[in-house]
């Protein structure tokens, strides 16, 4: 019965050393003097030398976060402090690229990235581009327009800025004369000052918020080369000031929104208050001869109200209403008042749908009150939601549109406009559209036209 | 002229098949409107039904500006690319577009950590 447990003794008496020296191997620090057997592990002086880079590098990375948050608190902006981690972080990776490096060169580095030139932090250049090619029913194909649009954004502080956006545009001269000519318009030029977290003041040319196209319409953000035709009965821009802001509901995305505006409001062409003589391009002060002529002394005032509502991100819906009032004719006897309802949705990053509906009073001299009004409903899907992974038909987007005009005179053209959108970039397009028109009297429009557009944002 | 009556019969039917497509669109959309709003509320059955929903939203994690950049700057154009500009170009640009698409404050101050920690060089 013994036996068995004498032998189990004898085995382990005869194993205890090499067990023994097994675990030395293990827990001890590796020799300096190992084998060729043991190259793999490391040796004591190189473990020495990586602890002592060690040490080296984190009392480095110390004396970089203690210059950068001297800096922070002594002469770099507070827009700069707010993005010291990333700073940090980029430092972190370069001081581990060059080990060597002395502390004050990473530290010049730093203080370069983080405040920069003041001139190119605070003055930006943005803007769009578009050439054109049209050929309409009856008419040559030509290429009708080539514009450049630069928007100049100054940051006076970080609560006062200004932006002004132009338009240069191409065009050909009228029948019977040569050549052609560069218009330059001043599409925009406000002062904006953030006053707090819930009030923006803006002031100066401002796009006015009737609807949201006006301050979507730039060529890289509108899918089609023409804006829907019932913008016509509304104006797009007005010299004023205006208080804006957004009420955030919630953590999760959904605001409220809202504008309000006093401007100079619309006008008349020539004075009266005949209903073909409504110039909605504004009642801007002087005339250019330097006369006060083809002036009334009102005001126009109106503004929008919206809710924006996402419930995960690209899901989202927008539904707004705005109007605005203001005398037109030079007596201010005649007023001009619109109204305009407008929405969006996106349903994931493929399918977008918006529109806007408006409606305008506009009494005068010769016909009433008349109301101009009209109707748009456009529709985008992007290919690339159909998972075909198909390099060229996944950049492309289907768009297709319908809008409508009635001019308060008895004339109501109806448009219908098939095309496509194809991504170069994200801000770089390439569009083709076919318009066709269904005219009702007096003042007709192209029975159809083909529309082409290379759009770029910059 | 044959041709032009060609052209305007189908004009004419290719504006009513457009007419016909908007008030497709229109209905499509207020149905999605009105689903897209139901799964953000849901109903409440019961009380107690209500007071978990109520925690719920409560307890939901603000966004992160990564989340609120996809949500907002798709709107109204394709999104750009925190690379796509510096961190000082952000700050100013990003500042305009606050004004422009009024965005609320606290959103547009976690959109633009996440663009300037993103920012090129």
């Amino acid at each position: 019965m013994n036996r068995p447990i004498l032998s189990a003794f004898a085995a382990a008496a005869f194993l205890f050393p090499f067990t023994l020296s097994g675990q030395q191997a293990a827990s001890s620090p590796p020799q300096e003097s190992a084998s060729p057997s043991s190259s793999d592990y490391v040796s004591r002086a190189e473990y020495d030398k990586l602890k002592s880079e060690h040490d080296s590098m984190k009392q480095e990375l110390d004396a970089l976060k203690a210059a950068v948050r001297q800096m922070a608190n002594g002469t770099v902006p507070a827009a700069a402090r707010e993005a010291r981690p990333p700073a940090e972080a980029k430092e972190v990776g370069s001081a581990k690229e060059s080990q060597t490096a002395a502390p004050s060169t990473a530290s010049a580095t730093t203080s370069e990235e983080l405040t920069g030139p003041l001139a190119t932090h605070d003055f930006s250049i943005v803007g769009d581009a578009e050439v054109q090619f049209g050929k309409f029913f009856h008419q040559h194909g030509a290429f009708m327009l080539a514009d450049f649009a630069p928007i100049f954004l100054f940051r006076g502080g970080d609560n006062i800025l200004f932006e002004a956006g132009f338009d240069f545009i191409l065009q050909n001269n009228a029948p019977a004369s040569d050549g052609y000519t560069t218009t330059v318009n001043l599409s925009f030029a406000t002062l904006d000052y953030i006053i707090n977290d819930y009030v923006m003041f803006v002031g100066g040319n401002m796009l006015l918020p009737l609807g949201t196209y006006s301050e979507r319409s730039a060529g890289w953000l509108n899918k089609f080369p023409d804006a829907p035709l019932p913008r016509d009965v509304l104006p797009g821009n007005g010299v004023g000031v205006q208080l804006r802001g957004a009420i955030p509901i919630g953590n999760q995305g959904p605001s409220v929104t809202y504008s309000l505006f006093v401007d100079n409001g619309v006008s008349s062409i020539d004075g009266t208050g005949n209903a073909d003589q409504l110039d909605l391009g504004g009642n801007v002060g002087l005339t250019s001869d330097g006369r006060f002529a083809n002036l009334h002394g009102g005001a126009g005032w109106g503004g929008r109200v919206a809710i924006f509502w996402p419930w995960k991100p690209t899901y989202d819906v927008e539904i707004g209403v705005s109007g605005m009032s203001s005398p037109w004719d030079n007596r201010a006897r005649r007023q001009y008042s619109a109204a305009v309802a407008d929405w969006a949705i996106h349903v994931g990053p493929y399918i977008e749908v918006k529109g806007e509906y408006m409606n305008t009073w506009v009494g005068t001299d010769d016909h009433g009150t008349i109301d101009p009004d009209g109707w748009w409903i456009q529709a985008g899907y992007k290919l690339g939601g159909l998972k075909l992974n198909v390099p060229y038909l996944d950049k492309l987007e289907l768009v297709g549109r319908y809008d409508t005009i009635d001019d308060g005179l008895g004339s109501r053209p109806e448009r219908g406009t098939f095309g496509a959108v194809y991504y170069l970039t994200n801000t770089l397009w390439l569009e083709g559209d076919y318009e066709f028109v269904n005219n009702h009297g007096p003042n007709r429009l192209p029975d159809y036209g083909l529309l082409f557009q290379v759009s770029y944002g910059f | 002229m044959g041709m032009f009556k060609r052209i305007n019969s189908f004009t004419g039917a290719s504006v009513q098949l457009a007419r016909l497509l908007a008030s497709v669109i229109t209905v499509a959309v207020v149905v999605t409107i009105t689903l897209g709003a139901s799964g953000q509320t849901p109903k409440s059955i019961s009380k107690k039904t209500e007071e978990t929903t109520t925690t719920a939203t409560v307890k939901a994690e603000p966004l992160s500006g990564a989340q609120l950049w996809a949500m907002n700057c798709s709107r109204c154009h394709m999104a750009r690319n925190p690379g796509e500009f510096t961190a000082g170009q952000w700050r100013t640009i990003f500042r305009h577009m606050r004004v422009r698409a009024n965005l609320p404050a606290s959103q547009a101050k976690e959109i633009q950590k996440y663009l300037e920690a993103g920012a090129g060089k």
